[in-house]
């Protein structure tokens, strides 16, 4: 998929440092009592933004506490 | 810093050195000095040794009788050695320093990133280089005192009180019971992170004062370990901590961990609080060798910096300009950066051939330098040490991806230490020829190391860029070496030393050429440089590049000297029919 091989190669170190920080900075600021709600809600954006069935369930699979 | 204990240093024996007064006329140091360097430390004495090669005398104030105490900074650069070099104190660091490239961090037991730092067979020095602070000091004291001529070095001696203005600073210092005063024209305050000069002067620092702890550990025992650095987060043994750990020479291994909030930085460098930790790490890496506690100290992490490094006749280096935080080695390596900077424009502006508004692009690049590395320093710290709840849940999420999931380790990565380009600066010129040239030599950039065949013998370019501004001139046919040095030689109307290195892919037929003839066998300088025949690069007396030219006469070179000098091109009469 060309689309994807386009977006992956401009996936740089620099950019995945950035998205990190944005994120540990959102969870903080959700707060302890809607950090969860915040990362379900997270997850099911990112998801939509996927729009592959079969990556999905994998990234849920591996996500899997206790598996790492 | 501050709070510690002191065992006994492994093969290191401390030398007292004698109080130094000098001769004094009714209570006053009879010469009045161009230079004093405030702080015997690793920048201080660095600075006087970076000045001496300048030929500009110097005189540092220390105010204790020795080198430090415990092993503080102790994982020197490959920018640091190159310093050291030109400072002429390479050869201890080199046989006594332990070279490294490599390093491996856990989550709990489970490898989780390996990291090799960029380096070729034929680089010079390996990327990082641990050798105790203690050992630093003594080497560049070594140094200095070989420069007896050029550097007065006075142990304990103590800065009472100091008044600045217009022209210079007056100091009073007493050396036990014995006080004078000094007056010098510039003062060069490398009293460390609580500048008594800073605070006498009432300037603040800006930025982060974060609040990490961290307990530093130096323990001696004998392992077969190579040196590499080695990173714990949450290990079985500190569960919740993060270790690090280093080898040092002499069986001297370094741990270092965070202090969590609760705990009090004083009652946790007590031995018996320090040796459970450190018990109980040996024995999760299965080590049952002896063992011992040689010293302990906390440091406080904070990214806070002078928003300018000079002020009228007071100039701050090192840990007294700009504080970094603790992960990435950047403090005493930005430090060593400082000095190098700071020596040939000060030296310069003592000497007359330069105005004194020079000065302020050491402080312009410097501090942008500190901002980049404290960016830098900060994405480690964060990782290392979590300073809110998402940082630290998200770092959890990331060790226990990563040693399936490799894209993630690259998160994991300490970032250390990288030379910085000085994009930002008055120093930088663009010479019409600019635009043409391809890759990264750019002004502001540092020129990187090659091997160079010198006079028959293997050597390295940066050996050839110091001390004074360099031309790299490549000849091309009807350019011959002559006529490269008739163009340098006309460049030197501004009165600062410029030398010259040519590079060439062969030397035709003689094997002993002159000393500046560089042989590039392979290219690879003509390549980094985009250089075709008859360009011309200047390089700064620090290693950076100022301008590059396709051609260039030596009129050209001399109008750039002028303009980065800040002196009028008329008054040494460049106009008035120097040839080119």
């Amino acid at each position: 998929m060309s689309n994807d091989t386009a977006r992956h190669s401009a996936w740089t170190e620099t950019e995945r440092d950035q998205v990190y920080t944005e994120l540990c900075r959102a969870i903080t600021a959700a707060g302890a009592a809607r950090e969860t709600l915040y990362l379900a809600r997270l997850s099911l954006l990112l998801i939509e933004e996927l729009k592959s069935r079969d990556v999905a369930i994998r990234a849920i699979a591996e996500a899997k506490v206790g598996e790492g | 810093m501050g709070l510690e204990m002191t065992g006994e240093i492994p093969n290191f024996t401390y030398r007292l050195h004698e109080a130094a007064v000098p001769p004094l006329t009714a209570g006053r140091d009879g010469t009045r000095h161009s230079v004093v360097i405030a702080g015997g430390g690793p920048v201080g004495l660095g600075l006087a040794l970076a000045l001496a090669r300048q030929g500009v005398a110097s005189v540092v104030i220390e105010a204790d009788d020795t080198v430090c105490k415990g092993s503080r900074a102790i994982c020197l650069s490959r920018r640091s050695l190159e310093i050291l070099d030109h400072l002429g104190a390479l050869d201890g660091f080199l046989s006594k320093g332990l070279g490294w490239t490599t390093g491996r961090s856990f989550y709990r037991e489970t490898e989780v990133l390996r990291f090799d730092m960029p380096h070729a067979a034929s680089d010079r020095f390996l990327p990082m280089t641990n050798i105790p602070q203690y050992w630093i000091e003594e080497f560049l004291v070594e140094a200095a005192e070989k420069h007896a001529d050029l550097i007065d070095l006075r142990w304990q001696t103590k800065l009472e009180r100091m008044e600045a203005d217009a022209h210079g600073v007056r100091l009073d210092l007493s050396t036990g019971a014995t006080r004078y005063t000094a007056e010098t024209d510039w003062l060069v305050a490398c009293d460390g992170a609580r500048s008594k000069i800073r605070q006498d002067l009432g300037l603040r620092m800006n930025g982060t004062a974060y609040e990490g702890r961290y307990v530093i550990v130096d323990v001696e025992v004998d392992l077969p370990w190579p040196t590499e650095r080695l990173a714990w987060f949450d290990p079985p043994s500190n569960p919740g901590r993060t270790m690090l750990m280093h080898r040092q020479p002499d069986n001297v291994w370094r741990l270092d961990y965070q202090l969590h909030d609760d705990e009090d930085a004083e009652e946790m460098t007590r031995p018996e609080r320090v040796l459970p930790v450190v018990e109980a790490h040996f024995r999760m890496l299965k080590i049952d060798k002896p063992w011992r506690l040689v010293w302990a100290s906390t440091y406080r992490a904070s990214a806070l910096s002078l928003d300018d490094y000079v002020h009228g006749r007071v100039i701050f280096a090192g840990d007294a300009a700009h504080l970094v935080p603790i992960f990435g080695v950047r403090g005493l390596n930005s430090g060593f950066e400082d000095v190098f900077n700071l020596a040939w424009k000060l030296a310069a502006v003592v000497e007359g051939r330069a105005a004194p508004e020079l000065l302020s692009s050491y402080s312009r690049e410097r501090h942008d330098a500190w901002a980049t590395n404290v960016s830098h320093a900060m994405k480690s710290t964060e990782f290392m040490a979590p300073p809110s709840r998402g940082f630290e849940l998200m770092r959890d999420a990331v060790l226990s991806l990563a040693a399936r999931h490799q894209s993630l380790s690259t998160l994991i990565n300490p970032r250390q230490s990288s030379v910085l380009p000085y994009d930002d600066t008055a120093l930088n010129l663009t010479s019409p020829d600019e635009h043409s040239f391809s890759g990264p030599l750019r002004p502001g950039v540092l020129v990187p190391d090659f091997p160079v065949e010198c006079g028959g013998r293997p050597q390295f370019l940066s050996q050839h860029l110091a001390d004074s501004f360099t031309a790299i001139v490549f000849p091309g046919e009807g350019l011959s070496a002559e006529h490269a040095a008739a163009a340098v030689a006309a460049a030197q109307v501004t009165g600062m030393p410029i030398a010259l290195a040519i590079v060439v892919p062969r030397t035709d037929g003689a094997a002993m050429g002159p000393s500046n003839l560089l042989v590039d066998a392979a290219g690879r300088i003509r390549k980094a440089f985009d250089a075709d025949p008859f360009a011309v690069y200047l390089v700064r007396p620090d290693g950076y590049v100022c301008c590059r030219w396709r051609r260039a006469s030596g009129n050209d070179i001399a109008a750039a000297l002028h303009e980065i000098l800040g002196v009028p091109a008329a008054a040494d009469g460049i106009g008035a029919g120097v040839p080119s």
